[in-house]
């Protein structure tokens, strides 16, 4: 990927989920990470799609389905960080509730 | 969990520098309050993605820095301002290493440990939290997240290229709508859980 693209590329290369797994699990060069933070702060939906993939990759690790590597640097990653900590406690909790017929939504009619 | 020292704070921000920044984000105070906001948030999740303990202090340091930067007269080229925010917040990156490494080599640090699985207690409080603020959605909004997680593994992929299909949506704006939800519930849920629980939300006070 070169550091001069036009938007259109930009955009294009920053939203595959492939680039945002591995840019979310710190796979990329510096060059191409420092391009993604570059975009994704100038651009709000490229920012949203960066977040929407970061759950995805927790859905991903709950169902236990990353590669050896990709759970390494997972792992190494939510060690660190109490912000992703925290989002796993509430994939789980929501997986959870999903998963419990009549428990999703209280009656609230009365 | 980080054993890293919170960073230190080389600037306060002052009204008049406050003042600077919000004009160089737009003539408009409100817009320019709105892209004040957002930059904070993208920052915080840049440090966070970046492994850096303390992220919400590390964008306000971000934000500090280039205001004073800007208060001392650097002139920023038209639509610039990102690629200063973002050269500002690497060299923070690099900063908050190497002071993390050096401090880890002093102290023979273990590496951090994963966290631990909550109590049973704390996971109860938690689903019961995570249930009132289900309340809080529309019967449309529950239903497409809980259509969203429907299923396991590969089922659960093909039952999202359905959704999207139905909803005549792109995967990645079923992602992105999902997402939404998902902070909301994610704030109610903290909201509900720093509050001691969802006992006290349904049953109000002295039940």
């Amino acid at each position: 990927m070169t550091v001069r693209a036009t938007p259109r590329r930009a955009v294009e290369y920053v939203i595959e989920p492939e680039v945002c797994a591995r840019y979310l699990l710190a796979d990329l060069s510096d060059e191409e990470r420092a391009f993604v933070e570059g975009w994704l702060l100038e651009d709000d939906e490229l920012f949203e799609v960066i977040v929407a993939a970061e759950h995805e990759l927790i859905d991903e690790y709950l169902d236990g389905v990353l590669s050896a590597d990709g759970l390494t640097r997972f792992e190494i990653h939510l060690a660190r960080s109490h912000g992703l900590a925290r989002r796993v406690e509430f994939s789980r909790a929501l997986r959870s509730l999903v998963a419990r017929p009549g428990r999703r939504r209280p009656d609230t009619s009365h | 969990m980080p054993r890293a020292e919170r960073p230190r704070r080389d600037w306060e921000l002052t009204g008049s520098t406050l003042e600077g920044l919000l004009d160089c984000l737009g003539a408009d105070r409100t817009l320019a309050g709105e892209r004040y906001e957002q930059i904070r948030r993208k920052l915080i999740k840049i440090f966070e993605w970046r492994g850096c303990a303390f992220p919400e202090d590390l964008a306000d340091e971000t934000i500090n820095r280039v205001a004073h930067k800007l208060e001392d007269g650097v002139e920023l080229p038209e639509g610039s301002v990102f690629c200063y925010f973002q050269s500002v917040a690497r060299m923070l990156v690099k900063e908050t290493f190497t002071r993390e490494a050096r401090r880890n080599s002093a102290l023979r640090l273990r590496p951090p440990q994963s966290p631990r699985v909550a109590e049973d207690q704390a996971w109860q409080i938690r689903l019961e939290c995570l249930h009132t603020c289900m309340a809080g959605l529309s019967a449309a909004e529950c239903e497409l997240v809980v259509a969203y997680y429907r299923g396991e593994r590969g089922e659960k992929i093909q039952n999202r290229k359905e959704l999207a299909a139905s909803l005549g949506i792109p995967m990645n704006a079923l992602r992105i709508r999902v997402h939404r939800l998902r902070e909301r519930l994610e704030r109610c849920m903290q909201r509900c859980h720093g509050a001691g629980g969802a006992g006290e939300t349904l049953r109000g006070p002295g039940a």
